[in-house]
């Protein structure tokens, strides 16, 4: 039975990443071709910033004899990224999948269930870390000798990958734990997606400032990863070919990932049919407030929104980080304008500040999966006596209510501290609300056309779904279109009438977006 | 109350309800039955206003399904076979999203809370999320969603599924109280006693098309409702 169980966790990736499961039937080989595309490019541009750094830093770490410190330095950054991809993937696989209780009622063996699950972000873990791996070994301007290459598969496809699944089970375990027993779940899952996003982007932000101290001086990140035997016993197999000290490495992921197996394998059941929640809440009579069926609504997508981290962290990490960029621009945003080492930056920051808000109004997509979300409850809506624009119009409420105010604030900090003036001033105040706007309407027309209602953790929804991807890199792709005619005419046409024209065609897009949705949105919403 | 006029839906090549006519007067219980796949979903989506339908007529309390959607379904509540509510609500907030849809005055909302709630032995839980709902609560929970706004007609699919014999001898004596006020019920079934002693008419249907309809009497003279529809079942095979 393991067979069948693992075709369908592979079948169910591929159904959400190429949009095959709103129709239930297999997928034209033009949207395939495409999505298949969409998701190599995305690959490719995660393997070329990879690329980058490894090759800024290959050259150095080989004259200075430190090989195996290369190669170490690559298994903590491609643990590092496995880790933070799969942790809420094994919290959602493991702990919450909504197929357990159908799956358990079957002929199949749960620890069958369970290794079909494991397989699913073992996938994952690979996808994520290949990225990494292959960039390195590509970069790496010495010549690794087969026993290196065996080290090399080993530590990538088996150590890394398996001590990966260990760490990421127990602490999707803790998340799980904490969401479930917690008063308020949705607080606490948010505020420790939040932590590790933090630490994430930590590592992400002082990425430049890292690699620059690396090619500068080795042996600091020698004498902190030195300490660490494994690290070192890696490093050695792969740049010097000493494979037996991998032997205690190999053995030591075996046994851990056993032993988590077993683990899982002795609880699996109790873990997955277990309901306990927090203490039960005894109802209290009262007389409620009562709303207009437009408040309503929208204060039902609030609760939604509320109610889901996931979908909080996926559709509006932008407006959060909008909101400390504001912080920080009050703070520090003096130290921008006098840069004397840097005064080509000095001299587009301002042009180039508007467009990455742009860029940030892009990166909050809160309606891309509200109807996907709608899951298995689209009979209410529907049953009920709204129209099907008053519907849509709710889920563009909130995004607006979300995505607008921090890039006003952002842009109204941006204006007081850069000291923007005249036309430049006009295209910061608007601009980024405008592309806002754009974003929001670009996200329900996507969703219309390519909603997802097979989906089995409502993470798959907010995450995966082939119109959010569809959203996200679409919304990232127009706003890049003024910085590449920039860099094309940027001689012969000025900064603003370059930004202009696009907020001529960002307002042209949002209206005909608008129509189409207040036209024929209501009648697609019917049909689904 | 309900009035369905050569009604036609297909899902691509296949015909899941053909050319289907019935009629339910006020303070009719009017019974829905067929084997699976027969169209029963299917006919009662269309009249609760969540599909749209190729061809015919429906009509709810005079007002046409297809140019004046929003009045007809002011004057209906629906049920589904699978009550799946929104989860990350609680039960009251669920009631009172229903009744500000509906434009339920606060006070008589709480008044028809706690008399249908009390009823069914959920108040208590209603501060409890969805979520943590058994299948026969939240099907308690959607039938006092159901009764809030007071509707002319009530669409159940298949309502008994999951409630307990207490519970479901309450759904009983409402769904006859509804009627007794001058409502109308149109529910599916696959409990043919339940259907035989509780409906004043009924209707059965075969892929898509009605095979036989009209009073209890009229459709099983004196046989059971069950030998009737296993030799309408046969002849019509």
């Amino acid at each position: 039975m393991l067979k069948p169980l693992l075709r369908s966790r592979l079948e169910a990736m591929l159904s959400i990443l190429t949009g095959s499961s709103r129709t239930k039937k297999a997928q034209s080989k033009g949207k395939l071709v495409g999505f298949a595309v969409l998701m190599i490019l995305s690959l490719f541009s995660l393997s070329t910033l990879f690329f980058n750094i490894f090759d800024s830093i290959g050259g150095i770490f080989q004259m200075a004899g430190l090989g195996w410190l290369y190669f170490a330095f690559t298994a903590v950054l491609s643990f590092g990224i496995m880790l933070v991809g799969n942790v809420f993937a094994a919290k959602a696989q493991l702990y919450e999948a909504r197929d357990n209780d159908l799956l358990l009622s079957m002929p199949v063996r749960p620890f069958h269930i369970l290794l079909s699950r494991l397989f699913l972000l073992l996938v994952l873990a690979l996808v994520l870390m290949l990225p990494v791996a292959i960039p390195a070994v590509l970069c790496w301007p010495g010549k690794l000798s087969a026993a290196g290459w065996i080290s090399f598969l080993l530590i990538f496809l088996l150590v890394l990958p398996l001590l990966n699944l260990v760490i990421s089970s127990f602490l999707g375990w803790l998340l799980h734990l904490a969401s479930t027993r917690a008063k308020n779940k949705s607080l606490i899952t948010l505020l420790l997606s939040l932590g590790f996003l933090g630490i994430y982007m930590y590592f992400s932000f002082r990425m430049n400032s890292m690699i620059s101290d690396l090619a500068a001086d080795p042996s600091g990140l020698e004498r902190s990863l030195g300490s660490a035997a494994p690290l070192v016993w890696m490093g050695r197999a792969i740049a010097e070919g000493k494979l037996l000290g991998l032997i205690p490495l190999v053995l030591a992921a075996l046994v851990l990932f056993a032993l988590c197996l077993w683990l899982l394998s002795r609880t699996f059941i109790q873990t997955a049919t277990d309901r306990r929640g927090a203490a039960k809440r005894r109802y209290v009579e009262r007389t409620a407030q009562g709303l207009s069926p437009d408040r309503a609504l929208l204060r039902h997508e609030l609760a939604r929104l509320w109610a889901s981290p996931a979908y909080m962290l996926n559709g509006a990490l932008g407006s959060f980080f909008l909101l400390i960029g504001a912080v920080v621009l009050l703070i520090k945003g003096k130290s921008l304008t006098g840069m004397p080492e840097w005064p080509f930056l000095a001299q587009i920051l301002q042009p180039l500040l508007i467009v990455g808000l742009c860029w940030m109004a892009a990166t909050t997509f809160l309606t891309a999966p509200s109807i996907s979300l709608e899951g298995r409850c689209l009979w209410l809506p529907k049953s009920l006596p709204l129209s099907s624009w008053e519907i849509l119009r709710a889920k563009l409420r909130l995004h607006m209510i979300i995505a607008l105010p921090p890039l006003a604030i952002v842009s109204v900090a941006a204006a007081l501290v850069l000291g923007y003036r005249g036309a430049l001033l006009a295209l910061l105040l608007i601009t980024p609300l405008v592309c806002g706007v754009f974003s929001g309407l670009f996200g329900l027309f996507e969703n219309l056309r390519h909603p997802n209602f097979n989906w089995i953790n409502e993470t798959q929804a907010v995450k995966s779904g082939a119109s959010v991807l569809i959203t996200m890199f679409g919304g990232w792709g127009v706003v890049a279109v003024p910085l590449i005619v920039a860099l094309i005419w940027g001689d012969k046409l000025s900064v603003e009438t370059i930004g202009f024209v696009f907020l001529g065609v960002m307002v042209l897009l949002c209206a005909l977006l608008y129509l189409w949705l207040r036209k024929k949105g209501p009648r697609v919403f019917e049909e689904l | 109350m309900l009035y369905i006029d050569h009604l036609t839906k297909a899902y691509g090549q296949k015909k899941a309800v053909d050319d289907l006519s019935l009629h339910i007067a006020p303070g009719e219980i009017y019974g829905f039955i067929g084997h699976n796949g027969a169209g029963k979903t299917t006919t009662l989506k269309s009249c609760a206003g969540i599909l749209r339908f190729d061809a015919g007529e429906i009509r709810i309390d005079g007002q046409d399904l297809k140019t004046n959607p929003l009045e007809c379904k002011r004057r209906i509540a629906y049920l589904p076979d699978n009550p799946d509510m929104y989860e990350y609500m609680s039960g009251i907030r669920f009631l009172n999203f229903i009744g500000d849809i509906f434009r339920v005055e606060p006070t008589v909302r709480r008044e028809r809370i706690h008399k249908y709630a009390e009823m069914l032995g959920i108040q208590d839980d209603l501060a409890q999320p969805i979520s943590a709902f058994s299948h026969g609560m939240k099907q308690k929970l959607a039938l006092v969603a159901a009764w809030i706004h007071e509707p002319r007609l009530i669409l159940m699919d298949e309502p008994f599924v999951g409630l307990d014999p207490k519970a479901a001898h309450l759904l009983k004596e409402l769904m006859h109280e509804h009627c007794d006020k001058g409502g109308a019920i149109f529910f599916s079934t696959h409990v043919l006693d339940v259907a035989e002693k509780l409906c004043d008419k009924v209707a059965i249907i075969k892929e898509g098309r009605l095979i036989a309809s009209g009073s209890m009497d009229e459709v099983k003279g004196n046989a059971s409702l069950e030998d009737v529809f296993l030799e309408l079942e046969d002849d019509h095979a």
